[in-house]
């Protein structure tokens, strides 16, 4: 008896178990002939696909073919066509990690094939931890938050902080940023804070948030080094920390405030306005948004500021 | 103001104001070899009507931005995915068409466009696991347990 077997065929495994080694011949060859990517930047005007072999495309269209939807198939065939594309994905690739690429390449054959082929090359481009090169001040930092010296950055965990906005890794993450603490929290006043859960939530002026969450915050230390020397410079002063003057806070929930828009904060020190800050300070209709230990709330950068006096505004 | 012809792939012309059309590297580089503004339409093979007015309109309200720096891979570390407010908004198509116009900004050459796109995919992307990958972009699995093991087990992503 003779069996044929159609190589370009998606079956093969199914219809022939244990005779996939077509596709592991393709998965990892590394001597594979490969376009000459050093060029790669002058392939930037060809629209077709010149990365992706035709055996490839063959089985791409029998692969679609399955999924039935015509419609769903070119978007798909555009997406393999977008990654091809070296520039595309190279542009792509520069906004993710290490993690994130495994991730990509490990969703479909076409795309591990398509990641893959140009690993070498994207590699270098991926999300790095700003702090990669300055070992230095890595170590400072780290020693600030931790006896651990961290002296290498990781390469597969890279996100953008949340407050600099600049890629950093788990390394250099700061670690006690997590969403059960004050970072996630901002104080509201009495009357916000008295006032039951499901009005809260039945308030049509309160939207839930839309926003794409990362489930926790991601801080670099450098970002918490900062806010953590603001920090024990008003909750220490000189160690002692007695003096209180009263300062009017804003209600975390901002122009959804119930109350008064503001609250009383009582442990607010008054040395604050000696340090070049009393323009900020001075005056005191404008609500200051800094807020002591007890008030746990998180430290708003400039830019949040802003953002919320234009939206009082 | 001079204007030129635009020709899409579907024979629609569409008439731009040089200097909109100027953000593409590929219609600037043509018109500079040409030496002057031609009176017949240029055509744009590889992109149809609806992109090249999406393209266009995204080249009107960037027209006056400075352009982007020669050397951007100096920049890298800085990169985020944060995307402007207004190309947000330009960016919240249906997938075939954000793909269209990521395809078409590489073919016309328009750096910012290629990398707004890019970066909108990114974001579809970034801290998702690939089942969740899959979902986004409705990609079947077509590993055996064997190769998904396999992959998993090489992860060639971890070597430097």
């Amino acid at each position: 008896m003779v069996v044929f077997i159609d190589l370009d065929a998606d079956t093969v495994e199914r219809d022939f178990p244990g005779h996939s080694h077509f596709y592991d011949l393709t998965m990892r060859r590394p001597e594979a002939p490969h376009h000459n990517y050093n060029n790669v930047s002058h392939h930037h005007l060809n629209t077709s696909p010149p990365l992706v072999a035709s055996a490839r495309s063959k089985r791409r269209s029998a692969s679609t073919r399955r999924s039935g939807a015509s419609n769903d198939s070119e978007r798909l065939n555009k997406l393999f066509r977008v990654i091809g594309i070296y520039p595309c994905i190279r542009s792509i690739a520069q906004h993710l990690d290490r993690t994130d690429l495994y991730n990509l390449s490990s969703t479909c054959r076409d795309m591990h094939q398509c990641v893959l082929e140009n690993r070498k090359h994207l590699l270098p481009f991926t999300l790095r931890c700003q702090y990669t090169t300055t070992s230095q001040r890595s170590k400072r930092i780290s020693s600030i938050r931790s006896p651990i010296i961290r002296t290498q950055c990781a390469t597969d965990l890279v996100n953008i902080c949340d407050r600099c906005r600049r890629p950093s890794c788990r390394n250099c993450k700061t670690r006690n940023a997590k969403p059960t603490h004050q970072s996630s929290k901002r104080a509201t006043c009495t009357a916000c804070s008295s006032i039951s859960l499901p009005s809260l939530i039945v308030d049509p002026t309160v939207k839930p948030c839309d926003c794409n969450s990362k489930g926790e915050p991601w801080v670099c230390t450098s970002c918490a080094s900062i806010g953590m020397e603001n920090y024990l410079l008003k909750t220490n002063k000189n160690g002692r920390g007695t003096e209180t003057t009263t300062v009017e806070l804003e209600c975390g929930r901002g122009t959804n405030c119930v109350g008064k828009g503001w609250y009383t904060c009582e442990n607010f020190y008054k040395y604050l306005d000696s340090l070049g800050k009393e323009e900020t300070f001075t005056k005191r209709t404008a609500k200051v948004r800094y807020a002591c230990h007890s008030c746990k709330q998180y430290m708003f950068s400039k830019e949040e500021e802003r953002e919320f006096l234009a939206l009082r505004a | 103001m001079s204007q030129i012809i635009l020709l899409s792939s579907d024979n629609v012309e569409m008439k731009v104001d040089k200097e909109v059309a100027e953000r593409s590297i590929l219609i600037k580089n043509m018109l500079e070899d040409v030496g002057e503004t031609p009176d017949q339409a240029i055509p744009i093979p590889n992109v149809n009507e609806g992109v090249l007015r999406k393209v266009i309109e995204w080249c009107e309200h960037h027209r006056n931005d400075p352009p982007p720096p020669a050397d951007e891979d100096s920049d890298s570390r800085k990169k985020s995915t944060d995307i402007e407010e207004w190309d947000q908004k330009f960016m919240q198509v249906d997938q075939e068409m954000l793909f269209e116009i990521i395809l078409a900004a590489n073919y016309l050459d328009i750096k910012p466009l290629l990398d707004v796109g890019c970066k909108t995919v990114a974001n579809m992307i970034k801290g998702k696991s690939p089942e969740e990958i899959r979902k986004t972009f409705n990609i079947q699995n077509d590993f055996t347990p064997e190769e998904e093991d396999q992959i998993r087990r090489e992860n060639e992503w971890a070597e430097e």
